[in-house]
């Protein structure tokens, strides 16, 4: 049973493997053989070279992103999950600001960067406060949701034996909205990188989304499709890592799953 | 009666917010081009509704063709994984690594390939929009009833034929419902993109303000792509309270 679960599971790497092989295969053939000139595609062989050559000039810029992008989705998450709690418990709370929210949930948050770029500073702060924009609302709405979709008939269980709101509350509403929250979180995460690099290509000398922006204008490809494949690499670990704490910690949401 | 209470409550909300916003300006004597008050902006709605009107449906066009292209995408390809299972495995990964790249970055290689302006908007868009509706087509497909199944496949329908008669009623709800995300998130790609690479639309609007520092008119360009998004978003909740109603049953705490 081990075994065989082993042997799925390495099945499943080799062809994960394998499928990115072809594509950089592709890439190559599809350089080299219509001879695509390199400031449009460079071969995927020359970008990886530069990535292994200059890997310590690159990799400072993507830590800069990482540590804005994290430090803004920390504050999002905790800010977005206090007020869904908030919206969740109080009906007050919920007719007045959840319409307000919506609204503000509608602006794309993106388009507030040159304001925020303007009010704050260069660099880290409107970074930081653009990835705390996009990753709070995905946590704020999706906890609400998951407090506002309850079974009717578990609540009305839990008045007959005499539970107080509260208890409603901390007993049934907040377990039911984690597996909501947790799904939101991985929307957050990928939403806070795309954030913060935003930012950075509008109002930053640092960063990756400023040095994409800026070898995209020079025509210095090699450059740009390093940044590019090393932020994708970033942004797939995160989302990996918050996959796997949701599946620790909701584990129990997924339990329809294995009779798939 | 408790809608129209809701609507009462939201438009209080808003009153409220907007006065306390224009005599926190007033009273504070914050210049216009560090915040500038409700009616300031009205103002310059007024003053600026040729233009504004002429990048914000630059912006609309942008958005409802990625939109529309992002939907046929992600049904397509969502059809094909689901009845190719074998291929849903395969690009598992790199779907995954896709969805996780974070797209203004993105936005660059496009601007290097196709220039300024209305392409990199709606491949920016596309990118952005089709993957809600791809993994919940497939949700949608995969949560279908088994008993359903069985009971077709005894009455000798094939493969196609269940996947036409129920696969695709069953999943029309998780379409709605990724109408609501996929909707704006197109418009998010098209700002975006209009940010970097753009001579029009709101996204240019609100950054080329931003430079030349006239907030009034940036404000008026949130405005604008503010009222955009809601319609977006009203509509798509529209569709799917109409379609998939069941799914809210209106529990409270």
């Amino acid at each position: 049973m081990v075994l065989m679960h082993l042997a799925n599971r390495l099945s499943r790497i080799f062809l994960t493997l394998g499928i990115f092989f072809l594509l950089g295969i592709l890439w190559e053939i599809a350089a080299k053989v219509f001879k695509i000139p390199t400031p449009i595609l460079p071969p995927i062989s020359d970008v990886l070279k530069y990535l292994i050559h200059s890997y310590k000039i690159l990799l400072p810029d993507v830590f800069i992103t990482l540590y804005r992008a994290l430090l803004g989705l920390g504050l999002g998450t905790v800010f977005g999950l206090l007020l869904g709690f908030a919206l969740g418990y109080s009906n007050y709370f919920y007719n007045s600001l959840y319409p307000l929210l919506i609204a503000l949930y509608s602006i794309p948050k993106q388009a507030l960067v040159p304001l925020i770029v303007l009010w704050t500073s260069f660099g880290t702060v409107p970074a930081v406060i653009t990835a705390l924009l996009t990753s709070f609302f995905p946590v704020v709405v999706n906890t609400t949701t998951g407090i506002m979709t309850l079974d009717p008939d578990l609540v009305a269980l839990a008045r007959i034996y005499g539970a107080t709101k509260w208890r409603l509350f901390v007993k049934i509403a907040i377990p039911h909205s984690m597996p909501y929250f947790f799904a939101a979180l991985k929307v957050a995460g990928v939403g806070a990188l795309v954030g913060a690099t935003l930012s950075e290509m509008i109002g930053a000398q640092t960063g990756v989304g400023h040095k994409v922006l800026m070898a995209s204008v020079k025509f210095q490809t090699l450059e740009l499709f390093s940044y590019v494949i090393l932020i994708g690499l970033v942004s797939v670990l995160l989302y990996w890592l918050l996959t796997a704490v949701d599946r620790h910690i909701v584990w129990w949401a997924y339990r329809w799953r294995e009779r798939l | 009666m408790k809608k129209t209470v809701g609507l009462l409550y939201a438009l209080i909300t808003i009153i409220i917010v907007l006065a306390s916003w224009e005599a926190f300006v007033r009273l504070g004597h914050i210049r216009e081009q560090i915040l500038p008050g409700p009616t300031v902006i009205a103002r310059t709605l007024w003053s600026a509704r040729i233009p504004l009107l002429r990048h914000s449906l630059v912006t609309l066009m942008r958005t409802s063709i990625g939109f529309t292209l992002g939907v046929v995408v992600g049904v397509v390809l969502g059809v094909v994984l689901v009845y190719w299972s074998w291929l849903n495995e395969a690009l598992q990964p790199l779907l995954t690594a896709l969805y996780c790249l974070p797209k203004s970055v993105v936005v660059p290689i496009f601007l290097l390939w196709t220039g300024l302006g209305t392409t990199p908007a709606i491949l920016t868009a596309i990118s952005l929009a089709f993957f809600p509706i791809l993994t919940n087509i497939i949700a949608g497909l995969l949560s279908i009833h088994s008993d359903f199944v069985d009971l077709l496949r005894l009455s000798g329908a094939r493969k196609g034929q269940i996947l036409w008669k129920v696969g695709i009623p069953n999943t029309l709800p998780y379409l709605f419902a990724a109408f609501k995300t996929a909707g704006p998130n197109a418009l998010v790609g098209v700002i975006v993109s209009e940010m970097i690479a753009a001579s029009n639309g709101l996204g240019y609007v609100i950054v080329f303000s931003g430079a030349v520092f006239n907030i009034p008119l940036m404000f008026a360009g949130i405005a604008c792509l503010m009222l955009i998004g809601i319609t977006l978003y009203g509509v798509a909740a529209f569709f799917e309270k109409r379609y998939a109603h069941w799914a809210f049953r209106g529990a409270r705490v």
